[in-house]
C-alpha cells in the first residue's frame, strides 16, 4: 500500500493576488492509501508549519477561513467524495487548493478481461482495474494500464445478476504526455451463457481543453436501458489522431485506465 | 509660506509611504527552524538585467577577498562577481554553455575554480578571474565510457592534497578521482541496487568536520539522500533525507547546507526549499520547508511549505554566516540572500 505522500491534481485556484513581498503557502499534503475504497476511506492532511491552519471542505466548495479546521484524519463514506483543502497562516497568502476525489466500490465484480495493454504499461494485469488501488496521477504508477489501440474492450463478469444503472470509468488525462480522454464509450450487456451483446448505454466525450496538468478523471457513464445482467462489456474508443493545437498532433493518443466501478 | 511647507511635507511623507512598505516586505518573512532562521531578501542582486542577464543560476562560492561568485549557463557572462551587498563588481566567461558545477579551492594561498560543464562534457580549472589552467576530458581511463556524451559532470570536490573528485551526476553517476595534475586514480559509485551505488550523483564535497576521519559527502538526489565515502571511495553510510531532492552538500563550520531542488511528492511543481543538517547529520532547519521531525532515528518526509523558492540549486554561506541561494529554471531570477536571525 502507498504510505508516502500522494501526488495528484493540484488545482491552482489563486485565492488572492500575491502582494509584493508576501509569499504564498504551499498547498497541504494529502495522505491516503487509495482513492477507491470498500466501506470507508481515511485521509490525513499534513502541513508541518507552525501558526498555520488547514481548512477543508467535502461539499465541493473552495475552502475559506470559515470552513472546518483539520485536526484529525477524515473518514469518507459516500459513494463519491471530493475533498478540498487549503492552508491559511498570518503573514502569508493562503495556499492553492489541493483536491482529491474518493470512490466507494460498486457492485462486486467477479472478474475482468481486457484488450492487451501496451507492453510498457501492463499495470498488474487486468485485475488492476478492479483492485481498488490508485488515485495518483502519475502514469508510470503500477495502478494504471496504458493502451495504444483503436478500441479497448473491458469485459466484466458479476457474481450475481444485477441491474447496472451507472458505470464509472477512471482514466488519466495528461495531454503533455499524449494521454487523452477517450472519445466514446459504449456499454453492452449479455444474458448469461450467450454472446449476444445488447447496447445499453453510450457516452460521447468531448475533447478537453485541459492541456496543462496531469489529472485523474472519473467518466460517469449513464445507462439508458438498465437491465439485469451478469456480463457487461465496455467498448472504449481512444482518440485515434490527436487534433491540431494539442501536444502530439496527428499521433495516436494513449488511453490510461485505473479502475472501473459499476453501480 | 505655510502652504508651501505643507506641500513639501506631504510629498516627503508620500515618498516615505512608498519606500517603507518595500523595506518592511523585504524584512518581513523569516524562514527556517531552531537556531537556523533567516530573513529573506529577494532583491539582493543589483545587477542590471539588460546588461548582465542570467539563465539557470547553478552555483555560488565566496572567494578569499569576500566576494560572492555566481555561475550561470548564460554565455553573455558565465561568472558574475558580487560584493556581499549585491553590487555587481565584475563578470567573465562566455565559453561555458553548460556551466553547472562551481567549486573554489585554496591552492597554496591562491583561489582557483573548477567548473563542470554539462554541454562540453569537461571539467575546467581556472584562475579566480577565469583564465583556463587545466581541462579534464571525459574519463575513458575508467573503461566505463566510450564517448564524451556519456559523461555529464555536475560537481567537483578538491581534497586537501589537491586530489580532484568529479561527480558525473547527469551521466553514469560515477565519482572519478584524479590527482592535482588531472591524472586518473580511481572511480567508484555508479548505478546499481547496492547502498554504495548512486542515482543522480549531483553534488560532492569534502567533509572535514571530523578531523580524525575526513570523508566525502555525495548527493544521491533521486534517492533523496547523501552518501558518505572515505577518500578512497569506500562506502560508509547513507543519510536519508526523505522527500528532499538534495543538490550539492555545502559544509560551513559544523553545519551542512543544501538546496533542495524539489519535494519528492510535488515533482515538477516548483516545490524546492533549503535544508540544514547539524554535525550529527540531523536536519535542524528547512527554509521554506516542513519542520523537521524525527520518530526515533527516522526523519519524517520533508516537503515545501512556503512558495519562497521555485527550484533552488545551490547555497553559499559567507564569512558572516549569510546564505545566498541560486535557482535553476526559475524565471532567470538572480540569487536571494538570507541574513541570520539571532
Amino acid at each position: 500500500m502507498i504510505k508516502f505522500l500522494q501526488t495528484f491534481g493540484l488545482f491552482m485556484v489563486s485565492l488572492s493576488a500575491m502582494a509584493q513581498g508576501t509569499f504564498k503557502l504551499a498547498p497541504p499534503y494529502l495522505q491516503f492509501e487509495s482513492a477507491y475504497f470498500k466501506t470507508e476511506c481515511r485521509v490525513s492532511i499534513e502541513f508541518a508549519k507552525d501558526s498555520t491552519q488547514i481548512r477543508y471542505t467535502t461539499n465541493g466548495q473552495i475552502p475559506t477561513e470559515k470552513d472546518r479546521i483539520y485536526t484529525q484524519p477524515i473518514l469518507l463514506k459516500n459513494k463519491y467524495n471530493v475533498l478540498k483543502a487549503t492552508v491559511f497562516g498570518a503573514g502569508f497568502n493562503p495556499s492553492d487548493v489541493v483536491e482529491a476525489s474518493f470512490y466507494k466500490a460498486g457492485m462486486p465484480i467477479e472478474s475482468i478481461t481486457t484488450t492487451l495493454p501496451h507492453k510498457l504499461y501492463p499495470g498488474s494485469g487486468p485485475k488492476t482495474l478492479i483492485d481498488r488501488l490508485g488515485g495518483i496521477d502519475a502514469f508510470n504508477s503500477k495502478t494504471w494500464m496504458g493502451f495504444l489501440s483503436d478500441t479497448v474492450n473491458l469485459e466484466i463478469s458479476l457474481a450475481k445478476s444485477k441491474k447496472v444503472k451507472q458505470v464509472l470509468l477512471h482514466v488519466l488525462e495528461n495531454q503533455a504526455a499524449w494521454i487523452f480522454l477517450p472519445q466514446k464509450v459504449e456499454v453492452y450487456a449479455a444474458a448469461k451463457g450467450t454472446d449476444k451483446w445488447e447496447m445499453i448505454g453510450q457516452e460521447i466525450i468531448e475533447l478537453s481543453e485541459n492541456m496543462g496538468k496531469s489529472q485523474c478523471r472519473a467518466l460517469t457513464l449513464k445507462i439508458q436501458k438498465p437491465r439485469k445482467t451478469t456480463r457487461i462489456l465496455l467498448k472504449v474508443y481512444p482518440l485515434v489522431k490527436i487534433p491540431e493545437g494539442h501536444p502530439g498532433t496527428d499521433n495516436h493518443a494513449w488511453l490510461f485506465i485505473e479502475e472501473v466501478n459499476l453501480y | 509660506m505655510k502652504r508651501r511647507d505643507f506641500l513639501i511635507n506631504t510629498s516627503l511623507s508620500l515618498a516615505g509611504a512608498v519606500v517603507v512598505p518595500q523595506v518592511l516586505a523585504k524584512n518581513d518573512t523569516i524562514l527556517g527552524h531552531n537556531n537556523k532562521r533567516y530573513r529573506i531578501n529577494t532583491r539582493w542582486s543589483q545587477a542590471d538585467v539588460s546588461r548582465f542577464p542570467v539563465n539557470d543560476c547553478h552555483e555560488m562560492v565566496q572567494d578569499q577577498k569576500g566576494r560572492i561568485l555566481l555561475l550561470t549557463n548564460e554565455t553573455k557572462n558565465n561568472a558574475l562577481i558580487y560584493d556581499k551587498n549585491g553590487k555587481l563588481l565584475d563578470t567573465w566567461g562566455t565559453e561555458y554553455p553548460g556551466a553547472h558545477g562551481f567549486t573554489l579551492f585554496n591552492e597554496n594561498g591562491t583561489d582557483v575554480l573548477f567548473i563542470c560543464d554539462n554541454n562540453r562534457h569537461q571539467v575546467i580549472k581556472t584562475t579566480i578571474d577565469g583564465r583556463v589552467l587545466m581541462i579534464i576530458d571525459y574519463p575513458k581511463e575508467t573503461g566505463m565510457y566510450t564517448k564524451p556524451e556519456e559523461y555529464i559532470p555536475t560537481e567537483t570536490a578538491i581534497a586537501p592534497n589537491g586530489d580532484i573528485y568529479v561527480a558525473d551526476g547527469y551521466g553514469k553517476d560515477f565519482i572519478i578521482q584524479y590527482d592535482a595534475q588531472g591524472r586518473y586514480i580511481r572511480h567508484f559509485g555508479g548505478r546499481g541496487e547496492a547502498a554504495k551505488h548512486l542515482l543522480n550523483a549531483h553534488g560532492i564535497c569534502l567533509d572535514l568536520r571530523d578531523k580524525a576521519m575526513p570523508s566525502l559527502m555525495i548527493s544521491s538526489r533521486q534517492q533523496n539522500a547523501f552518501k558518505r565515502y572515505d577518500l578512497e571511495g569506500n562506502y560508509l553510510e547513507t543519510i536519508g533525507l526523505p522527500g528532499a531532492w538534495v543538490c550539492r552538500p555545502v559544509i560551513k563550520g559544523e553545519y551542512l547546507y543544501a538546496a533542495v531542488l524539489q519535494s519528492e511528492s510535488r515533482q515538477g511543481q516548483q516545490s524546492g526549499f533549503v535544508t540544514i543538517l547539524d554535525k550529527q547529520n540531523k536536519v535542524v532547519s528547512n527554509l521554506a520547508g516542513s519542520e523537521p521531525t524525527y520518530n526515533g532515528p527516522a526523519l519524517s518526509e520533508m516537503y515545501q511549505t512556503i512558495k519562497a523558492f521555485q527550484y533552488p540549486h545551490d547555497v553559499c554561506i559567507d564569512d558572516e554566516e549569510n546564505l545566498y541561494v541560486a535557482q535553476w529554471n526559475s524565471g532567470k531570477t538572480y540569487p536571494y540572500k538570507f541574513e541570520p536571525v539571532l
